[in-house]
């Protein structure tokens, strides 16, 4: 494709941006909240993410896992109560955390994002074609003619027809307002894409188009895609590289294959495994006991201990290390020893198991 | 209706029974349609439906949002009435009913937010004049134990799952053979769902509960019920057992969502959008409702709707409404490919 093709010949970094430097850098990143009573909340409690140019990477987890706010601290969308303690987050080596508000703009350049409902990111009385046009006037600095002109191309890129160029976002159906809320986001022809559930709200079929579409756009553009879902088979499906969080820390990140053929960690072990698959022919689900963690009173020693079938006294007093091994796996689990950084064998947690479709 | 529906409906009546069930929609005009005069139609969300669920069975009525499924649930549960058709539970018309409970997808529908779980079960048994000793028992019985830890708590106090088992503790008050549920677990993390799903399972076994499941989520499906039910645009396009409709599908439809469903299986994966567009949220098609999505369609399909009958695996209670079902391919050759990124790289 000639568009992708120059799209990142032609960009120019924002200042102090290196173009040797990775694609983005995430490196002990804590953001906490304040609450009402005074308390102050971890939600992301030191992770380690890195993206590299046409590469996608799934973050993982339920409820209180801290995998939207990581989203929103990478961002600069944290909400007023919420703050970056500690860590860096480098674009092409330029520190977003340090560099603070300024490079807010640059940010949406540079890194944009896909939500789950693009009816609220979408405004509802500006047609698509203008919406998309306007991104390109005030972020690019284009004319309103050319800005015109390459929303209409970028609109027949993501899959809507030209007959729906003049729509309103409520005439749309909704896969289409999730390909118009993504020509918005490639606009200004980041270099990163974060999708935050992306595809959660739409029908399957219709899920499948779209990450069709961003499988593509991902390829074509040589996109960094980050996608933050809580459907691990929506990333065994897209992404090279997962990261599994729990209570604020990844437990386990690796290779798609690697982590999910052979899960180490007992709560990647149960979140495989809770989910039946009829693709597969699977009826069995591991029952995973107990609630996701309370982000206002998290344990001592590993969050995901006091749900653990191998949790033992060491795993609710000490943090568990995360601990490299062979550059493939990270590991945050007492049950594995460092191993001098050999990849160990994953060792089965016992979940009760559910036999379904059993008569 | 079917000749097996028949035999088996002679040799005792379903639990649940729903005949030519049919529901029409006015359509909303917006502004721009009423300055351009264009006119409001009608909208049909079920047309014609038939369907039975036995004593103690789990059916689960699968579809796309504008499917149709939901107005079913509701059209059962009687908060919708029919335009035409019967619902029979135990041969006897909504109003005698006393043994159908409702779980839908957000438990505050059911739910009071300031009443505690005691006093919502104890309304409901009020409600049916049964005696009040049953509250802790329902509360155990959805494990919610034990429950003198909970029949004083409101819900804000509860977590998700925990909502949705106070839901199901105020069904069970009431003793019901069929619990009608909407998405009972689709706002729930994927570990409180697999809680949820051997609530459900254990209900049926111990008690004999029978469920009618109603979701979107094929695997869902797949895991939890005997059989499946396939709604489109209102209609049935497909019907058998989970084996039959999951394993084996006749349609183009049942086939388009199994291909579109990911997988964390590495020898299922790959999703492929065999269907085109998305289901018309306006009126259906003539002739197959399907057609216009479909990479099967021929002439034939826009001229008559496709009867439901007997699918080509010929096993018995299948049922497809397909004109072309017997020449498309078997099942598992049915291709399957992955988008690009979808081949694992073993790169870290």
């Amino acid at each position: 494709m000639s568009g992708a093709a120059n799209h990142n010949d032609a960009r120019s970094l924002p200042a102090g941006a290196n173009a040797a430097a990775p694609l983005l850098e995430i490196r002990a990143l804590r953001v906490s909240f304040s609450l009402e009573d005074g308390r102050r909340l971890t939600a992301v409690d030191g992770i380690n993410l890195s993206v590299s140019p046409g590469e996608a990477i799934g973050i993982a987890g339920e409820s209180g896992s801290g995998k939207s706010t990581a989203a929103s601290a990478i961002m600069g969308l944290l909400p007023p109560n919420g703050r970056i303690d500690s860590g860096s987050i480098r674009y092409r080596g330029l520190d977003l955390v340090a560099e603070g508000a300024p490079l807010r703009r640059t940010r949406w350049r540079e890194i944009a994002v896909v939500f789950q409902g693009s009816l609220v990111a979408l405004n509802p009385v500006i047609k698509v074609r203008d919406q998309v046009a306007e991104a390109i006037e005030l972020r690019l600095g284009e004319p309103a003619n050319a800005a015109r002109e390459k929303a209409k191309r970028l609109l027949a890129d993501v899959g809507i027809p030209d007959k729906r160029l003049e729509a309103y976002p409520h005439q749309l159906s909704g896969g289409q307002r999730q390909r118009a809320m993504l020509a918005v986001a490639l606009s200004c022809s980041p270099a990163v894409l974060i999708g935050d559930e992306p595809t959660t709200a739409l029908d399957v079929i219709v899920q499948a188009q779209i990450l069709e579409l961003l499988d593509r756009m991902r390829h074509e553009y040589g996109l960094g895609l980050i996608l933050i879902t809580h459907d691990l088979a929506v990333i065994a499906d897209m992404c090279d590289r997962v990261a599994i969080m729990y209570g604020g820390r990844i437990v386990e990140s690796g290779s798609v294959r690697e982590v999910f053929t052979n899960p180490r960690h007992p709560y990647t072990q149960a979140l495989l495994g809770a989910a039946p698959d009829a693709r597969a022919g699977r009826r069995t689900i591991k029952v995973l006991e107990g609630q996701p963690p309370d982000l206002a009173s998290l344990p001592p020693g590993c969050h995901f201990a006091p749900r653990c079938p191998l949790a033992d006294a060491r795993c609710t007093e000490e943090d568990p290390p995360t601990v490299s091994y062979e550059d493939r796996v990270t590991l945050a689990c007492h049950r594995y020893e460092p191993n001098g950084g050999a990849l160990p064998a994953p060792v089965a947690a016992p979940y009760p198991v559910l036999e379904l479709g059993k008569r | 209706m079917s000749d097996q529906r028949r035999i088996s409906a002679a040799s005792g009546a379903p639990l649940l029974r729903v005949r030519g069930v049919s529901v029409t929609y006015g359509v909303q005009r917006s502004i721009a349609d009423i300055l351009a005069r264009r006119p409001g139609g009608a909208i049909v969300a079920l047309d014609d439906v038939d369907l039975d669920v036995d004593a103690g069975e789990i059916v689960a009525v699968v579809g796309e949002s504008g499917s149709g499924k939901t107005t079913l649930a509701r059209v059962i549960t009687g908060l919708i009435k029919a335009e035409s058709g019967v619902v029979e539970v135990e041969g006897e018309g909504p109003n005698d009913w006393r043994s159908v409970g409702m779980v839908f997808q957000d438990p505050y529908e059911t739910l009071d937010p300031k009443r505690t779980l005691g006093e919502f079960v104890a309304e409901g048994l009020e409600a049916q004049g049964l005696p009040m000793d049953r509250i802790d028992a329902s509360l155990e019985a959805a494990e919610l134990r034990p429950a003198s830890a909970y029949r004083d708590r409101v819900p804000e106090e509860l977590s998700g799952g925990q909502r949705q088992r106070a839901v199901i503790a105020g069904a069970l008050a009431l003793n019901p053979k069929l619990v009608i549920a909407d998405e009972p677990v689709s706002m729930l993390d994927v570990s409180m769902r697999a809680q949820i799903l051997a609530l459900i399972e254990r209900l049926r076994r111990e008690q004999g509960i029978a469920w009618l499941f109603i979701t979107h989520d094929l695997s869902l499906a797949w895991a939890i019920s005997d059989r499946v039910v396939v709604l489109y645009l209102g209609a049935v396009l497909e019907e058998g057992t989970a084996e039959q409709v999951l394993r084996n599908p006749s349609h183009p439809y049942t086939r388009a969502l199994l291909a579109a469903l990911p997988s964390t299986d590495p020898r299922a994966a790959g999703t492929h959008s065999l269907a085109a567009g998305e289901i018309p949220q306006g009126a259906a098609p003539s002739g197959c409702r399907f057609r216009n999505r479909c990479a099967h369609a021929v002439e034939a399909c826009a001229s008559a709707r496709p009867p439901l009958e007997a699918a080509p695996s010929g096993a018995a209670g299948h049922r497809v409404a397909c004109f072309r079902a017997a020449e498309l391919p078997a099942a598992a050759s049915v291709a399957r490919h992955a988008p690009g990124g979808a081949t694992p790289s073993g790169g870290a």
